[in-house]
This record gives structure tokens, sequence and C-alpha cells, in this order.
């Protein structure tokens, strides 16, 4: 079982996976519509709002928490850019 | 891998294993690295060896707990989960740590700011999971129309309270093994939800 190398979710079945495309390292909530990975700032801004969404932290502390949780994850671990 | 690094790896998980141990019986802020060094049968030096400073190992003492807690959520997490399961699995995995993430939120204040971040990590994989399940009741009308933090910190606040209380509710033992089910059937008829 695959581990998406932007998010850390396990990819279970091929509707984790962009388009249903299981050769792919990420999974679909970490795709643009697509297929193609989001680039570093497109996730920290997507996981941002989805912390903010789901737990009501304030704007800067989820931003630091997404960029804390991004750092740990093999496309992130320099913090570079993917576009 | 040469036998002298396999033996130091050994050392550092000896370590970890030590602090987990020391930490969720004494809590994170009062235990030394020398009752650490005890604990693990190792030089009060060799924990400095393998973690520079006393609040690294904390550190790695967390981040291992936030690990675990989100590997076994997202493991047991299937499609086609209801909310009560997806609420079963959130306590399930805490009760398997429970006495080390009840000493996790009781000591946060008192934390490095890494640990309030791996709990929000550790929340964000499980906010994940009922996102899926309870937007698609929200949907259907089947949970009460609340915004979903509302009903999350409402969720992760219940939890927390009955943990950090626990000399209240299970002196000798659990909360999580004695309240688990009920919380997690109160919790849902106040959001009116039928899981069946």
């Amino acid at each position: 079982m695959k581990q998406c190398i932007a998010c850390g979710m396990p990819m279970k079945n091929v509707d984790d996976y962009p388009l249903g495309d299981t050769t792919k390292d990420y999974c679909k909530f970490c795709a643009r519509p697509d297929g193609s990975m989001q680039s570093y700032d497109e996730k920290l801004a997507s996981m941002t709002q989805f912390i903010i969404r789901t737990q009501g932290l304030n704007v800067n502390v989820a931003q630091e928490s997404a960029a804390f949780m991004m750092r740990k994850l093999p496309a992130w671990k320099k913090g570079d850019s993917n576009d | 891998m040469n036998k002298r690094e396999q033996q130091r790896q050994q050392t550092r998980a000896a370590i970890l294993t030590a602090a987990e141990h020391v930490y969720a019986i004494n809590g994170f802020i009062r235990p030394s690295t020398q009752m650490i060094a005890k604990e693990a049968g190792v030089a009060h030096g060799t924990v400095f060896l393998h973690f520079q400073s006393q609040e690294k190992l904390i550190l790695a003492v967390i981040d291992n707990l936030g690990t675990a807690l989100t590997a076994q959520i997202h493991e047991s997490s299937e499609p086609g989960h209801c909310l009560s399961d997806v609420l079963q699995t959130h306590l399930t995995a805490i009760e398997a740590s429970e006495s080390l993430y009840t000493h996790l939120i009781m000591d946060l204040q008192q934390l490095p700011e890494e640990a309030q971040q791996t709990v929000i990590g550790i929340q964000s994989v499980i906010a994940h999971h009922l996102d899926q399940v309870m937007t698609q009741l929200k949907n259907e009308k089947k949970i009460k129309d609340l915004p979903f933090s509302f009903l999350f910190n409402t969720w992760i606040g219940l939890i927390h309270y009955y943990l950090m209380n626990r000399r209240l509710f299970a002196p000798q033992g659990s909360v999580l093994a004695l309240y688990k089910n009920q919380l997690i059937a109160n919790f849902l008829k106040l959001l009116e939800v039928d899981c069946k």
C-alpha cells in the first residue's frame, strides 16, 4: 500500500488516486483537477484552509501547522517547490 | 547495517521506550533524564549521545506518538464507515496510548511549540476522516447544520475533558475503556444521526 508523498494519507483503493491513476505517488486530495500534483504553495494553502475549516484555528497558527506537517513528508522535506 | 550501527539504533530505541514509559506515568514536565537513563539501563550521558537535549527527547517521544496514532487512524479507516465507526477508530487509537496522550494534552501549554503542532496534526487526520462522513450526512440532512469546526471541537473538547479529569471518572484505570461507547452513543444522539 502506497502512502501519499504530499499529505501522508495511505492510498488503499483506486478511488484514492488522482483520476484513478495508481501509478501516481500522491492522492486525489493533493492533485489538481487535471491529475497533476499540487505545488508546495497550493498544498500549503489548501491544508491551511482545511485546518481553519475543520478546527477553527487562527489563520497564522493554521499556516504554521500546515507547514510543520508538510516538512515531514517526502514531497516537501526540503521545503522546495514542486512546480 | 554494521553491528555498531545496529547497537546504536537498539540503544536509541531502548531510551525512547523508557522515556515513553516514564512520561506515561509521570507526565512530560517532572521526570529528569536521570530517571529515563535508569529506566533504560544506560549511563546518563548516553541519553545525550542520542538526543542532544531533554527537549529533543520529549519531542521525539511526542513525534512517535503522533506517528503511531495517525497511522492507526488511517489504517483502521475504510470507505463506507459510518460516523460511529470513525469515532470508535479515533478513541481506540487514543486508548492504546491513553496515559501518554493524556499527559501530552495536560502538559501542552508548557511544552515546545512543536508538541502543539503534533497535536494539531493528529487532529487533522481524524478531522479528515470525520469530514468525509459528516459532509455526506449533512447533505442528507441527517445531522444538525452546524459548522464542522464547532462539531469537531465539541467532540475533541468532550474527549479531552474526560481524559484530563480521569481521576474523577476512572481513578483506577482507563477512562476510555469505561466511557468510550457511552461517549460515542451520546455524541451521535446530540447530532441526531441515524447511523444504520
